[in-house]
């Protein structure tokens, strides 16, 4: 089989898509925000204005203080203006997110406590008259002695009690947004637009839109305009950490690809690497499935110790089982886990029900695969992939992953547990067959009053395989592989007979 | 010509005070402010510099500011009330002690220097 890319190895952030974008990287202006310039193709187009939208607590000031932090480590001048929160606040706010904010101008225009205490209301004039141009002048003041190569305005919203109708708020905003792009510099805007308020009129007026939610204990991220470039639509996870935010793209598989060799992975199991016709191949996926305690884990396992001594790194997720168990168990079988751990050719990551999103958990195996080099991944299980994530759409998630894979040239192995312990034989439970390229099924059986474990090939799309099953045991000295079945009938069943002599 | 207008300013709220005459101030147009009927009484003291007044009822009681209205009317000192209730339901009592109308708030500041500047023509 061909390779299916002669590109050389992308890094995560860097993306075929991005190379082929409208502009270079290098006239992209970075977000601080690695995964969100990865989904607007390597950041913000400079001298735009840029809004970013969102409700209460979904991180809208936390994109700002990023965006300006950022300018501050690239020696570019950013002014952070605050007409809600006083400038101590943000500065300790984007503190305990660990941003930066020290370097970048802050210009406070949010009401005192003297608004309060010293009866500062009035009703005389509007608010548009009186406090528009004191703050268009503070505001200009800034800018001429900063010179920003990048504004953060929060809120925007607020400047619209400054105008007296909706005509003069369009027209204000516009000449504002002129004044600060010819002055060089890129505006990032926040909106606190809702159905109640609606912001309609600067999203028609801004470049770009960033749109910001938490739903359902999920926070998202989508742009849903950028004038002038492409972006990855759709909705996108978010986490906010002590390292500030941090987005991960969904995973789009047609972005990546590095050239591999197209080779066997042998399990190191003789009779297995037959049944096999030689191993598994690199870029395949693999599901593995039977009933719970048949040894699917293990035989996934069989094929990383074999990596493990071409000194491959491979990574193992498990969803149900603690680490340790699996650990425990593994050496109890001569699978070395702890050795392999040591030297770095097995990392074993014990996924905790809802810590991740699935865009989160497709990075972590994008770091794997593109930071670490990991060659072999499994997905222990299925199941536990998606309760843990609440994978709604599992068939097309799992699809994009093992694509993914694919495209990396990276082993894929996923678990698939059967509920039945014997009966109908079912290949998967949960309808994604179709989307490994390998399968592989682990039975019980009974003969003679005891119960066997059998092992076959279903499906082996690259290659031709053993159209017989063989017993599989698994000992302390490792795992045993039979002689090919082939005087049993009816071992989909569950309880096979025997055609012509008995064993022995 | 504005220089020697007198406008005296009657409001409870000192910063709508503090805003009104700094805004005619820059304008020209010389100010005496009230926040009290005291303030208020003082000012009619000294009527004869007063050319034109802008009363805030809110706040003050009925009896109070209304008897006072009176008397810029007695002493022919065209005033305006101005108020933030609908200017329908304040303009009949209004007209009765004297006003020359209602002014609904927030004022438009064109239209007050356009009062201002066609009351000193007129004067």
């Amino acid at each position: 089989m061909e390779n299916r890319f002669t590109e050389s190895s992308l890094l995560l952030g860097q993306t075929r898509e991005d190379r082929r974008g409208v502009e270079s990287d290098s006239e992209r202006l970075s977000t601080g925000i690695e995964g969100l310039d990865e989904i607007l193709r390597g950041g913000l187009i400079p001298q735009r204005a840029y809004l970013v939208r969102g409700g209460p607590g979904t991180g809208k000031s936390t994109v700002g203080a990023h965006f300006a932090a950022a300018g501050k480590t690239r020696g570019e001048p950013a002014l952070f203006i605050t007409l809600e929160e006083t400038e101590a606040n943000v500065r300790k706010d984007a503190a305990a997110l660990g941003i930066d904010l020290n370097g970048v101008a802050l210009l406070d225009l949010s009401i005192g406590p003297e608004f309060f205490a010293k009866a500062q209301a009035y009703d005389i004039f509007s608010p548009a008259e009186v406090e528009r141009e004191p703050t268009t002048q503070k505001i200009i003041q800034q800018i001429e002695a900063i010179k920003p190569k990048r504004v953060f305005l929060e809120v925007m919203t607020q400047f619209r009690y400054l105008a007296s109708d909706p005509f003069q708020f369009r027209k204000q905003v516009l000449s504002f947004l002129r004044f600060l792009q010819e002055k060089g510099a890129t505006v990032l805007m926040s909106s606190e637009g809702s159905l109640s308020n609606p912001d309609d009129d600067l999203q028609f007026m801004a470049d770009g839109i960033i749109e910001l939610g938490f739903d359902g204990g999920e926070r998202t991220v989508w742009v849903r305009k950028f004038r002038g470039s492409d972006f990855r639509s759709g909705k996108h996870s978010l986490r906010l950490t002590g390292r500030g935010m941090e987005v991960f793209p969904r995973l789009v598989p047609t972005e990546h690809g590095q050239s591999f060799a197209m080779e066997v992975v042998s399990s190191g199991v003789p009779e297995l690497d037959e049944l096999l016709h030689g191993g598994l191949e690199r870029g395949t996926c693999t599901i593995i499935s039977g009933p719970t305690g048949v040894g699917k884990t293990s035989l996934g396992l069989q094929f990383m110790k074999e990596a493990a001594g071409r000194g491959e790194r491979s990574v193992v997720y498990t969803f149900e089982e603690w680490k340790e168990t699996l650990v425990r168990r593994s050496e109890a079988i001569h699978i070395p886990v702890r050795a392999m751990l040591k030297r770095g050719t097995l990392a074993v990551e014990q996924v905790e029900p809802l810590r991740y999103s699935v865009d989160e958990f497709s990075h972590r195996i994008r770091e794997e695969v593109e930071h670490h080099g990991a060659r072999i991944v499994m997905l222990d299980s299925i199941a536990g992939y998606h309760l843990s994530l609440r994978a709604d759409d599992l068939v097309s998630r799992l699809h994009a992953l093992c694509k993914y894979l694919t495209n990396m040239g990276v082993t894929g192995i996923l678990i698939s547990e059967q509920e039945r312990i014997t009966g109908e034989f079912q290949a998967t439970e949960t309808g994604i067959s179709y989307l490994a390229d390998n399968i592989l099924f682990l039975r019980y059986l009974e003969w003679g009053g005891e119960l066997h474990r059998a092992l076959g090939v279903l499906k082996k799309r690259v290659s031709d395989f053993e159209h017989s099953l063989r017993e599989i045991e698994i000992t302390k000295y490792g795992i045993k592989v039979g002689k090919p079945l082939i005087h049993l009938r009816g071992i989909l069943t569950g309880t096979p007979e025997w055609v012509k002599e008995q064993p022995g | 010509m504005s220089e020697s207008l007198l406008i005296l300013a009657v409001d409870r709220n000192e910063r709508n005070l503090a805003l009104l005459t700094d805004f005619l101030c820059r304008h020209g147009y010389a100010t005496l402010c009230g926040h009290s009927l005291d303030a208020f009484d003082r000012a009619l003291h000294d009527s004869g510099k007063i050319r034109m007044a802008l009363v805030v009822t809110s706040g003050f009681d009925d009896d109070g500011i209304w008897s006072r209205c009176e008397c810029l009317r007695q002493n022919r000192i065209p005033f305006w009330v101005v108020s933030s209730q609908p200017v329908r339901r304040v303009h009949a009592w209004s007209i009765r002690h004297g006003a020359q109308g209602v002014l609904g708030k927030a004022l438009a500041r064109q239209e007050l220097l356009a009062l201002a500047h066609r009351f000193v023509v007129q004067v």
